[in-house]
């Protein structure tokens, strides 16, 4: 319902777009008008508000979702580059196991403030810690260095993502034992 | 060591998790724009081109033809009042005639998509009779061009303390002058602003992202023309304001409002970045000159200070903003003669307004710069400098506020030092320093700053706020306050205080969504004080149903009053605590006794006096301390800066929640960080060129600096649990303490701000070069 698709008013059928995509694991058959992005489709198409803009120019990194397995802004991403892809967003994320104790270690070191850049930030977390077991300090000021926050000066951030990726461990280790 | 008192707080003083943290790191929190309505429009502004002119004529004509256009309102569809002015009648909803900045809001247009009304907007079009802009403040002064008819002034407060200021110079051991200029700061919340507007019950209800929904219904009502209690304003979930969410919202509201109410339909309105960047308020920039007079001893016994603010082209909060600069510009500092003159001038260029320190850290900026010469040159410890000239119990302000209670300056600095471990640093450093193969030269910078809490003098009028607190008959609570949640942990900090006084657990406090239908009006969430006016409202009202539980307590326990503690849900025997009542019991026994279990509470700030002529008296009840010590790295072949390390000690009254305490220092250090030395708005000719992110660059982590977080808990009596407030204070001291830090590993004080790599490297330069010459002499 937000930002009403150019269908209703002001495009032909030959500005519009078929795509046949994965979004948090369900398989989506859209036809989308050709201008959309990625961040777009999630938002006013699928209703997954999780994703922000903050800019509309990839500079912020509040709409950050993972595409194949990797980083992406949605708002730089074409509806007519989607047809194949994998997309997950904080909504299918936040329901994984591996994601909880990120969530956990959010909450616990009040690692959001007004909240506007963190499912990005937790879409990041999320993806450096399958990238990485025990990411240095490096690796997690150069994997969060894509999602601008306003509130927090990062300190608890990065608190957060070391507390999780302990904890990820001792469960794996858990697993492992088990 | 804790005192018996403290240990007896439950909730207060503890480390609690936010109330609001899961919703938004889930993504399930609603934000403006995840709001929709059926049959929504999109709005866009269609702004001035020129920084000044007359308009000549608006033709709508090919912005109406494009298909899914609804309407495009000028200022001769405004059904209310055209004005916007918040403190001053000076600014135009909609631009009448002339326009007196670029970005100056014209038209709005209504369309059925995002993109049409953003092509609409680029379809309106208009013609411009241009005249000559007004562009810093040395020429909006000598007036030759009028920003304004009646002139370009828009405010001067001046400060007269002590004798006449030449003949106090005169006695001074030494003189200091300089002149110090400081750029514009960008709030960059990461939700830009937004609303949206839709008539319900022949009304109007606003949805956004506000600091103070009470000003957007007023700005609503006048520009539509309705009864302040038929517009309703209802808060979503605030993305950020730092300040660039108080007065501002209201003329975006009003403007969706306007066009909701004359097509009947809902309208949303969302800024994108760079309008955003272009029309929003800004942090004044400011031109700062001073003269410091000081004894041998080390005493400042005079100061002069002429600051001129670039308000912009429009009063907004600029006089409230400049009344605050004229009371902080000698610092936290005993000073027997002081002559200030604080002067807020228009230009034709965006007006600046409300960011969190709210025209102090500029002149914070330029007074502690001016002490870190003083110790450089007079040889003279810049912790020791600092104490010795500090504000007490009993000592003047620059004001001659008497300073009464609650006054842990000195305490801040000592613990400023310590933590900071700034002796063994300091020998670090000047060994690092002396190593000339090494790439990088380090500096250490103090500063130390306070905080007039609440309102103050200018704004004591609106300086209230109410609560209503209800508990429901199975001991869950509903909180209703006046003031917003907008990240800086507001709902868990007030939960805390009531959840104290109640002798609930937080977990069974549930807030009402702040909407001006239900809610008190509190004022503005502002000038750090929602700890201490909700805080206050709301032990007002708990106090008053605690009382109804105490009595339902004693019957059931057979107890007296004194015998009974309440905490965590319980009521229990003091000296037995397996003897107890539950608080959903006892709030059930509440409710079949007929006992009403909801209340109001009321607060009204302290009132102060205060004479606006010569700056004397007490602009503010009770003031927030802090020392910073920055650690900083330099690269002296590109001049880059790096912040390693921030300490800070603040005095904040009791701290209520210490890890959302810390995490606010965190934020406004990395804000500070990012004023002193990377945010450089960009303005040519009128026009700002920095609409981007990658252009008006903020910290990443990249720029991470370790912050050290340390508390002196100096109570206040008047505050809920003897609490001040941190919001703002967290980012104030932190320019002055990084610039002087790299003042002082380049060697020569920086006198603009930000401290950008090319100016570092061309002192590096300037020195190594003057560093030869003696040599060669």
């Amino acid at each position: 319902m937000p930002n009403k698709s150019f269908s209703a008013a002001n495009l032909e059928l030959k500005d519009m777009v078929d795509i046949d995509f994965t979004v948090n694991s369900v398989r989506r058959v859209l036809r989308v008008p050709c201008n959309y992005t990625l961040l777009d489709i999630i938002r006013y198409e699928l209703k997954l508000t999780g994703a922000k803009e903050g800019c509309g120019m990839g500079e912020c990194g509040a709409c950050t979702v993972i595409m194949d397995g990797a980083l992406a802004p949605a708002c730089l991403v074409l509806a007519t580059t989607l047809s194949g892809r994998d997309i997950w967003t904080i909504e299918g994320i936040k329901e994984k196991e591996d994601a909880k104790p990120i969530i956990d270690a959010f909450i616990a070191r009040t690692a959001t403030q007004c909240g506007f850049c963190t499912p990005g930030m937790v879409v990041a977390s999320y993806h450096l810690l399958t990238k990485y077991e025990s990411p240095t300090d490096e690796q997690i000021l150069e994997g969060l260095s894509g999602n601008l926050c306003r509130c927090t000066g990062y300190v608890k951030i990065v608190e957060a993502v070391k507390e999780a990726a302990k904890e990820l461990n001792t469960l794996k280790k858990e697993g492992r034992d088990a | 060591m804790l005192t018996k008192k403290q240990n007896l707080y439950s909730v207060v003083g503890k480390k609690v998790n936010r109330v609001d943290a899961l919703e938004k790191i889930d993504g399930s929190a609603r934000y403006v724009d995840d709001l929709a309505f059926e049959d929504m429009l999109f709005a866009k502004m269609v702004c001035s081109a020129i920084p000044s002119g007359r308009i000549k004529k608006i033709d709508k004509s090919r912005a109406l033809k494009l298909k899914g256009v609804a309407a495009v309102l000028t200022a001769a569809d405004i059904t209310g009042l055209n004005k916007i002015g918040c403190v001053v009648d000076d600014q135009p909803l909609l631009a009448d005639k002339i326009v007196r900045f670029a970005g100056e809001p014209i038209a709005i247009v209504a369309a059925e998509t995002r993109e049409a009304a953003e092509e609409a907007a680029g379809l309106v079009d208009i013609e411009y009779e241009p005249l000559e802009a007004v562009l810093n403040v040395d020429d909006s002064f000598c007036e030759k061009v009028k920003v304004h008819p009646k002139g370009n002034t828009v405010c001067h407060y001046k400060v007269r303390k002590g004798g006449d200021i030449d003949e106090a110079f005169s006695k001074s051991f030494k003189v200091y002058e300089k002149t110090f200029t400081i750029n514009y700061q960008e709030h960059l919340y990461l939700e830009t602003q937004g609303c949206l507007a839709l008539v319900e019950n022949e009304g109007i209800t606003v949805h956004g992202s506000f600091q103070c929904p009470f000003y957007v219904q007023g700005a609503v009502a006048t520009a539509v023309g309705l009864p302040l209690s038929k517009v309703r304003v209802i808060q979503s979930v605030v993305g950020g304001g730092f300040g660039g969410k108080e007065d501002v919202p209201s003329e975006y509201a009003a403007k969706a409002a306007l066009l909701a109410f004359v097509l009947k339909r809902p309208v949303k309105l969302i800024l994108d970045r760079a309008q955003d960047l272009m029309v929003s308020s800004k942090r004044h920039p400011m031109k700062m000159e001073y003269k410091v007079g000081v004894t041998k001893k080390g005493k400042i016994n005079a100061l002069k200070v002429r600051a001129l603010a670039d308000s912009g082209a429009y009063t907004t909060l600029s006089t409230v903003v400049l009344f605050r600069t004229s009371v902080h510009f000698g610092g936290p500092y005993v000073i027997p003669n002081v002559c200030g003159d604080v002067i807020g001038l228009y230009t034709n260029r965006v007006p600046c307004g409300a960011y969190r320190g709210f025209g102090t850290p500029q002149v914070i900026y330029a007074m502690e710069s001016m002490i870190n010469i003083i110790c450089n040159d007079m040889g003279f410890d810049p912790f020791e400098f600092r104490k010795n000239n500090a504000l007490k119990k009993g000592a003047l302000s620059i004001n001659s506020h008497k300073i009464k209670e609650s006054c842990g300056l000195i305490e801040t600095i000592d613990k400023a030092r310590k933590e900071s471990d700034y002796d063994k640093r300091k020998k670090e450093f000047d060994r690092w320093n002396a190593d000339e193969s090494k790439r990088t030269l380090k500096g250490l910078g103090v500063s130390s700053i306070f905080y007039g809490m609440n309102l103050g003098a200018k704004g004591w009028f609106f300086d209230k706020a109410g609560s209503h607190i209800q508990i429901c008959r199975d001991g869950s609570v509903t909180l209703c306050v006046g003031n917003v949640e907008m990240g800086q942990g507001a709902k868990t900090v007030l939960a805390q205080i009531a959840a104290e006084a109640l002798g609930c657990q937080v977990g069974d406090i549930n807030f009402t969504n702040v909407d001006t239908n239900i809610v008190p009006d509190s004022g503005p969430t502002v000038a750090s004080r929602t700890t201490v006016m909700s805080g206050n409202a709301l032990l007002d009202a708990a106090n008053k149903l605690r009382k109804k539980l105490m009595n339902a307590a004693v019957e059931v326990l057979k107890l007296k009053v004194n015998q009974i503690m309440a905490k965590h849900g319980k009521f229990y025997n003091i000296k037995d605590s397996h003897q107890f009542v539950t608080f959903a019991d006892l709030a059930k026994k509440c409710y079949f006794d007929n006992v009403s279990l909801s209340d109001m509470g009321y607060y009204v700030s302290p009132k102060v006096e205060y004479d606006m002529q010569n700056g004397q008296g007490e602009p503010y009840y009770v003031y927030s301390y802090a020392t910073a010590v920055s650690e900083v790295e330099v690269d002296k072949k590109t001049g880059e800066v790096h912040v390693n390390k921030m300490t800070c000690a603040h005095d904040v009254g009791r701290v209520i929640n210490p890890m959302l305490a810390s995490a606010q220092i965190e934020g406004g250090v990395a804000q500070g960080v990012g004023y002193a030395i990377m945010e450089n708005m960009v303005s040519e000719k009128g026009h700002i060129k920095t609409l981007g992110l990658s252009t008006y660059v903020i910290p990443t982590t990249r720029d991470f600096a370790e912050v050290k977080s340390v508390f002196v808990e100096d109570k206040s009596k008047d505050g809920p649990y003897g609490a001040k407030g941190l919001g703002e204070p967290s980012l104030m001291p932190v320019v002055a303490s990084v610039v002087n830090a790299i003042s002082n590993a380049a060697g020569c004080q920086f006198d603009h701000v930000p401290v950008l790599p090319e100016r570092v490297w061309e002192a590096l330069n300037e020195k190594k070069m003057r560093d030869d010459e003696s040599e060669v002499r």
